[in-house]
């Protein structure tokens, strides 16, 4: 029963946001808008977090099997990207620890 | 029969190799062995072994790709729990997370350009941090290529999801909800899967920060990227 309900649930903030994401011509996805919908909506005591839990949880605990085969789409421009193999590496990790470094020194120097 | 287009299969091989990946990884929790990692490591050599093609594959497994949004919503749970933590430090959180992502942008932009890449390439390095559908949408504003920009964001983020923890510790970051904003903010929902394995504070930070990070990039993106 509950878990019937809490799936009723996730799709109805998912198809929410994505209303909402639609109508306003939003660059955001609607899942992205119905997560916030939903954090707000548990915040008011509007939906009870004890319904929601059980199917929650069963998708957060496999969320990242359904990264698998979009990954598997990088193969598509496997030799495009090898052209630029090392250049392409280096980019990827250079920024992404510049952007990780740079967004743990704003946040411990605002927290001093 | 083409075994590669058949869902029941291909699915059935998807869950299986992550299976296998997350059982290797608690096992021998070594960062490198993440189950997205194996499995699709696994999956290619499948491919490649049989002779199947990618597209058939990825059309195969498309329901399972549709619950990737379901999932999303479910992260709401994460920040619920969190919510307590994450008010204290609000500002400091929106303020972290915006700055990281422009840093990922403005320094992708220029060093690929430095590197003569072409503009694709430019164009998928702007949009690398954020979350897929995100990405989609303003690889579409700025006209890029979109699968060009997927591969990106999902190397991005397996990158992330990989070693964004280990060099974390490297360059000696203890604190929790810091090392979740930083993984959210390069590596968005995978990085977040990964981090779920941590503590729960790490995963609403980094579920709270791939939200922020998405939200500030697709506002501001279609009006900087002609900047640059």
């Amino acid at each position: 029963m509950d878990v019937l309900r809490g799936l009723f649930l996730i799709f109805l903030f998912w198809a929410t946001g994505e209303t909402i994401s639609q109508l306003a011509k939003l660059p955001i996805p609607g899942a992205v808008i119905g997560m916030l919908a939903l954090w707000v909506a548990l915040q008011l005591k509007w939906v009870s977090y004890a319904t929601i839990q059980p199917s929650a949880k069963g998708f957060l605990a496999i969320m990242g099997v359904f990264f698998v085969p979009p990954s598997l789409g990088i193969l598509l421009h496997a030799e495009r990207m090898l052209q630029y193999g090392w250049k392409l590496a280096l980019l990827v990790v250079v920024t992404s620890a510049l952007s990780g470094l740079s967004t743990i020194l704003v946040f411990k120097l605002l927290n001093r | 029969m083409n075994p590669f287009h058949e869902p029941a299969l291909m699915i059935g091989l998807t869950l299986g190799a992550y299976l296998w990946g997350q059982q290797l990884f608690l096992k021998y929790r070594k960062s490198w062995l993440n189950p997205v990692l194996v499995a699709i490591i696994l999956i290619a050599t499948v491919l490649q072994v049989g002779g199947g093609k990618v597209e058939d594959y990825l059309d195969a497994t498309r329901a399972l790709v549709f619950m990737l949004s379901p999932t999303v919503i479910c992260l709401a749970l994460i920040l619920y729990e969190q919510t307590a933590a994450l008010k204290k430090k609000a500002l400091a959180i929106v303020v972290a997370v915006c700055t990281g992502g422009l840093v990922n942008v403005v320094v992708g932009v220029y060093l690929s350009r430095w590197l003569e890449l072409p503009e694709p390439f430019v164009q998928a390095m702007s949009t690398k941090a954020v979350t897929t559908p995100i990405a989609l949408e303003l690889s579409k504003a700025l006209g890029g290529e979109a699968s060009l920009t997927v591969a990106f964001v999902l190397l991005s983020g397996i990158m992330g999801a990989v070693w964004g923890l280990p060099f974390l510790r490297r360059v000696g970051v203890k604190d929790e909800m810091a090392t979740g904003l930083a993984i959210g903010t390069v590596s968005h929902g995978i990085g977040t899967a990964r981090v779920q394995q941590e503590s729960d504070l790490m995963a609403a930070a980094a579920a709270l920060a791939m939200a922020l990070n998405g939200l500030f990039t697709a506002f501001y993106l279609p009006y900087l990227y002609f900047w640059l």
